[in-house]
């Protein structure tokens, strides 16, 4: 091709060039960029330090969450001394009248005799004991209650008649009944 | 081919309406009785399973049972003949495990032992007392249990039959 670019051309790349750059400029003015970059960073800068805030939170939340049941749990079990109690502290006292929990204190005379009350791991693990046992008493004297309905699964006669004679449960209970009023 | 069809249909229709009026005529009154009954049966059946409990643990029941039994007569849930032979094992059944220190019962128990006994299987009460004796009021209270029963069981035929024979010594309606 072999073409050269005269001073002409040149002029003229330079002249659009810089018209290019006055409009830049120019827009750049209008919008005021100075402005919308301070406000969008000062945006950005308060979002970090709230999310900041919210980092903070959750640890310092658990971390109270976890002293307080330490705290309930050395209430619960520690005591400060291995003396004699005078009576059952406050907290105690409260939780004994919530219902269902008073279904569960255990009574002091349920000790074995000349067995000194404990504290601590042991009396907890007493106290947990005596609660199942009380629930399976519980259990087992609703169980043995009559039922308030005449609804029970019909027999047949011959079935009345082979549980009747050949089980024969009336003559065992009475024999057990008596013997044991013979005894007492 | 359509009537081998038809006939199997015919009779489990027929076989469903029989069952239906079974259980209405069966009810009310009969129910009653014989969910008193199960509930003597399996009363002494758990206990003896159990193998433990003394009067005090069948108390309840028989209390149960006789509030059930008054209950049921008042609402005509059972009839009469069987609220009173109900009525009879509940009470014979107490008086016998009722503890009695001193022996202060005796006479009158040994008394309606033997007149029970002798009313429902016709045997002598053994004097001697003891194990045999025991045997016998117990074979008794089941035989008296089973007639009631049959007692329910035939209640409606009888009432039928009885119906048939009334209206056959009437004479045909005029």
């Amino acid at each position: 091709m072999g073409e050269k670019w005269d001073d002409r051309e040149f002029k003229d790349i330079a002249w659009l060039i810089r018209e290019d750059e006055d409009r830049a400029l120019e827009i750049f003015r209008q919008r005021n960029f100075d402005q919308t970059i301070r406000t969008q960073v000062a945006a950005v800068s308060d979002r970090k330090h709230s999310f900041s805030g919210l980092s903070m939170a959750v640890p310092v939340s658990v971390a109270v969450l976890l002293l307080i049941a330490l705290g309930t749990v050395l209430l619960v079990t520690w005591r400060p001394s291995l003396g004699p109690r005078s009576g059952p502290g406050p907290i105690a006292l409260i939780l004994k009248d919530l219902p269902g929990v008073s279904d569960f204190v255990m009574p002091r005379e349920t000790l074995p005799a000349g067995a000194a009350e404990t504290f601590g791991p042991a009396r907890t693990v007493r106290i947990v004991l005596a609660m199942a046992t009380r629930q399976k008493m519980e259990e087992e004297r609703r169980a043995a209650a009559p039922t308030g309905n005449l609804k029970v699964p019909r027999l047949s006669l011959e079935k009345k008649m082979q549980i009747l004679f050949k089980e024969r449960p009336i003559e065992r209970v009475l024999v057990s009944i008596l013997k044991k009023s013979e005894e007492v | 081919m359509t009537k081998n069809r038809i006939f199997p249909v015919i009779a489990v229709c027929a076989l469903a309406l029989n069952l239906t009026a079974y259980e209405v005529t069966s009810a009310p009154e009969k129910k009653a009785g014989y969910a008193l009954l199960d509930q003597y049966i399996r009363t002494f059946q758990e206990m003896a399973t159990r193998g433990t409990g003394g009067p005090d643990v069948l108390e309840p029941y028989l209390q149960k049972m006789a509030a059930d039994t008054k209950k049921a007569k008042e609402q005509a849930e059972i009839d009469p003949v069987f609220y009173t032979h109900f009525s009879r094992i509940l009470a014979m059944t107490k008086l016998f495990v009722k503890p009695d220190p001193g022996n202060i019962l005796k006479p009158l128990i040994d008394r309606e032992a033997a007149n029970f006994v002798k009313d429902i299987t016709g045997e002598d009460l053994i004097t001697t007392g003891g194990a045999p004796a025991i045997s016998q009021v117990a074979n008794a209270l089941a035989e008296e249990i089973v007639n009631l029963q049959i007692h329910l069981d035939t209640l409606d035929r009888r009432e039928a039959i009885r119906k048939k024979l009334d209206e056959r010594i009437a004479g045909p309606k005029k």
